[in-house]
C-alpha cells in the first residue's frame, strides 16, 4: 500500500557556502498522478523557498529538468514518485546551486557551427529528404537538449583529465542530423571529424539513458562509417577497422598480433614490448596467423562484393 | 531447453586470453553441458565492422548463426560480451527484418548455407543462471568461495543497450551478485560496476584507456573486494593485461587480480587453480592459488 507521505533525500549545495553537497530530507503529501518535479514544486512552494532547480515546458519537449532519480537520469516532469527517493543533479556537469547544473561549456561546443549553412553561398544547403529518409532525420532532430546523453558518457568525463577533446554524445547527434540533411555534407564531416568520434567508448550508456529513444551511440556508427567511407575517420581508427576485414578475410578470427603492427606499424609496435615479454611469460601472448584457415575461402566468397572499400 | 549449445569462442579467448577457454570447457563438462565448438565460426567483427561496413557484418554473423543452425542448435553460447552484442544485434535485425535475411541468405547460398532465424545467441552467465539455474549450482559447489569478496564488474556490452541484450536491469544488474552467492562468496558492490571498462578506446588514446580502466579496479579495491570477476575477455585485457599501464599512468600500485566467471564457478566446483588457468593472469591472484590449491 502507498504511504501518503512521501521521503524525499534532496542533494543541496551551494558553493559559496558548502565544501560538498549536503543530503537533506523532506516529507512531501502524495497526491494522485504526482511526478517528481511536482515535488520539487511543491517543495519550493511550501517548505523551500529557496531550492535551486529548472523547469520550463512540463511535457517533455525542453529538457530543462533533466536531473537524477536514485542515480538514474530521467526527465522529472514525466517520472512517477516513488517512495524513498533520492534526487541529485546531472552527473558530470557542474554544480550551480542544488540540482541546477551549468551546461553552458558543453552549450558552447556547438557555437562553431550552430545555424550556419556551411556551403559558402550564404544559402541554405538544406536537401530535401526522401520519404523514407524523413522518419529517420525527424527522430534525430528530435534532441531536447537534456544534457542526459552527455552526463552520463564515460568519455566526456575523461576529458577532464587532458588529451584529444570527446564532444559528446549530444555534439554528434546533432552533427549526424545534418550531415543527412545537407546536399554537401562534408564541412559538417569534417566538424564531425574534429569531434574525435573514435573516442566514443562504445558503451551505449547514451543510447540506454536517453529519453526520446534517439540512440546517441547508433548516430556516433553512423557518423563512423561516414568519415571511414570518406577516409577522413583518425589513422588509429581506420587501421583498426581495416585490419579486421583483412584478418577476416584471411583467416576468420582476428589477428590480435597484426592489429597492433597494422595499427602501429614495425616500429612504432616495439613499445609494446615489455607487455608482449609479459604476455609471453603468462602463456598468453597473441601468435600471429600464418596461412589462410579452412573457413577463409568460404567467408571471402560471401563477403568480397561487400567490402565498400575496396 | 537442452544442454546442447553451440560454442563461440570469440578471438579473445582463443588467443590473448586462453585461460578463459580453458576454465569454460571445464566447467561446462562439469555440469553435464555438450558444447559444439563453433571452429569454423568467424570473428564477429566487434564494433569495427558493425558501424564501418554493416552489410558485411550482417552476412559474416549470419553464416555463423547458420552454422549453429544447421547442427541443429538452437542456442549460440558466448564468453564475450562484445560478441554477445554484436552477435545479438545482427540476430535481431535478421528476425525483424525480412529484407536483411533475404540478403544474407543471398550471399550464405553461394557457400550452400542458409540462416532460417531460429538461433538464440546467449552469454555462458546467462545460460548458467537461467537454463542451469543457481539452486541446482549450489548444490554442485564443493568448495564454496566463503572466504572472497568478489567486485561484480559487468561492463557494458552484457547490459547495453537492453533492447537488445535484456537479460539484466542495467541499473540494477545482479546476474553477477546472485552467482556469487550461490557460490559461497561475497559479492562487493562498487559504483563503477556498470561503468565501460574503456577497452574500445584504447588503441586510440591509450592513456586514456587505462586511467579509465585503474579508476574502476581503484573503486573496486576501495570496497574491500579480493578479486574482481568479470563477464568479458576484452575487459579482462583492460584491467588485467593492462594493469601495469593503469598503476603507471596513475602513478600508484593497484594490484587488484580480475577473473573470468568461468575460473569464480570452476574455483568453487573444486577445480584447482592451475587447472582454471588462474596463473596465467598478469596480476596473479596470489592469495587465491594459494588458498584454493591446498
Amino acid at each position: 500500500m502507498q504511504s501518503e507521505i512521501l521521503t524525499v533525500v534532496v542533494e543541496r549545495y551551494d558553493p559559496e557556502r558548502d565544501k560538498a553537497p549536503r543530503l537533506v530530507t523532506y516529507r512531501v503529501p502524495r497526491q494522485e498522478g504526482m511526478v517528481v518535479a511536482d515535488v520539487l514544486l511543491y517543495l519550493y512552494e511550501h517548505e523551500v523557498p529557496d531550492l535551486g532547480f529548472l523547469w520550463e515546458c512540463r511535457t517533455r519537449r525542453c529538457g530543462t529538468c533533466a536531473m537524477r532519480v536514485n542515480g538514474h537520469p530521467v526527465l522529472t516532469c514525466s517520472e512517477p514518485v516513488r517512495e524513498d527517493m533520492r534526487i541529485s543533479p546531472l552527473e558530470g556537469l557542474p554544480v550551480v546551486r542544488d540540482l541546477i547544473v551549468d551546461r553552458q561549456e558543453l552549450q558552447e561546443r556547438l557555437a562553431p557551427w550552430a545555424g550556419e549553412t556551411l556551403d559558402g553561398s550564404g544559402k541554405d544547403a538544406r536537401i530535401l529528404l526522401e520519404p523514407g529518409e524523413i522518419a529517420h532525420y525527424r527522430a534525430l532532430s528530435e534532441c531536447i537538449d537534456c544534457f542526459i546523453c552527455d552526463s552520463v558518457c564515460p568519455a566526456l568525463a575523461e576529458n577532464a583529465k587532458g588529451g584529444p577533446q570527446f564532444a559528446g554524445p549530444r555534439r554528434l547527434i546533432r552533427l549526424e542530423a545534418q550531415v543527412q540533411r545537407r546536399a554537401e555534407p562534408l564541412p559538417w564531416l569534417m566538424y564531425a571529424a574534429q569531434s574525435n568520434p573514435s573516442l566514443c567508448t562504445r558503451c551505449f550508456a547514451c543510447t540506454e539513458e536517453c529519453p526520446r529513444e534517439l540512440r546517441p551511440a547508433e548516430a556516433i556508427g553512423s557518423l563512423t562509417k561516414r568519415l571511414y567511407d570518406r577516409h577522413e575517420l583518425d589513422p588509429h581508427k581506420t587501421a583498426h577497422i581495416t585490419s579486421f576485414v583483412r584478418s577476416i578475410l584471411r583467416g576468420a578470427w582476428l589477428d590480435e598480433f597484426r592489429l597492433l603492427v597494422d595499427i602501429y606499424g614495425i616500429v612504432g609496435v616495439a613499445k609494446f614490448i615489455p607487455q608482449a615479454l609479459r604476455m609471453l611469460r603468462h602463456r598468453k601472448l597473441p601468435k600471429p596467423h600464418f596461412g589462410k584457415t579452412a573457413q577463409a575461402s568460404d567467408i571471402q566468397t560471401i563477403l568480397q562484393d561487400l567490402d565498400n572499400r575496396s | 531447453m537442452g544442454n546442447r549449445y553451440a560454442y563461440f569462442q570469440g578471438c579473445a579467448a582463443r588467443q590473448s586470453c586462453p585461460e578463459l577457454n580453458k576454465s569454460t570447457l571445464l566447467v561446462a563438462k562439469r555440469l553435464g553441458w555438450e558444447l559444439v565448438t563453433l571452429e569454423c565460426g568467424a570473428c564477429t567483427g566487434a564494433r569495427d565492422l558493425i558501424e564501418a561496413q554493416p552489410e558485411m557484418a550482417m552476412v559474416l554473423n549470419a553464416r555463423t548463426l547458420a552454422l549453429a543452425e544447421a547442427q541443429g542448435l538452437e542456442t549460440v553460447m558466448t564468453v564475450c560480451s562484445t560478441c554477445t552484442i554484436t552477435l545479438r544485434q545482427v540476430n535481431k535485425m535478421l528476425k525483424e527484418n525480412t529484407s536483411a535475411l533475404e540478403r544474407s541468405n543471398q550471399e550464405l547460398s553461394r557457400i550452400g548455407l542458409r540462416y532460417n532465424a531460429t538461433v538464440e545467441v546467449r552469454h555462458f552467465l546467462w545460460v548458467l543462471i537461467a537454463d542451469y539455474g543457481l539452486d541446482r549450482l549450489k548444490e554442485q559447489v564443493k568448495r564454496p568461495l566463503s572466504d572472497l569478496s568478489v567486485a561484480p564488474y559487468y561492463g557494458c556490452h552484457i547490459l547495453r543497450p537492453s533492447d537488445v541484450l535484456g537479460f539484466d536491469d542495467p541499473d540494477n544488474p545482479r546476474s553477477l551478485h546472485n552467482l556469487i552467492t550461490a557460490l559461497g562468496g561475497s559479492p562487493a558492490d562498487f559504483s563503477s560496476q556498470a561503468d565501460c571498462c574503456g577497452f574500445h578506446m584504447m588503441t586510440i588514446d591509450e592513456n586514456r584507456a587505462a586511467r579509465h580502466a585503474g579508476g574502476l579496479l581503484v573503486d573496486a579495491q576501495q570496497q574491500g573486494a579480493d578479486v574482481m570477476v568479470t563477464a568479458c575477455p576484452l575487459c579482462h585485457i583492460s584491467m588485467d593485461s593492462w594493469q601495469p599501464k593503469s598503476e603507471r599512468v596513475m602513478k600508484r600500485k593497484i594490484g587488484m587480480p580480475v577473473i573470468h566467471v568461468a575460473q569464480l564457478v570452476g574455483l568453487a566446483l573444486g577445480f584447482s587453480p592451475r587447472e582454471l588457468g588462474l596463473e596465467q593472469h598478469i596480476i596473479r591472484p596470489v592469495e587465491i592459488i594459494a588458498n584454493y590449491s591446498r
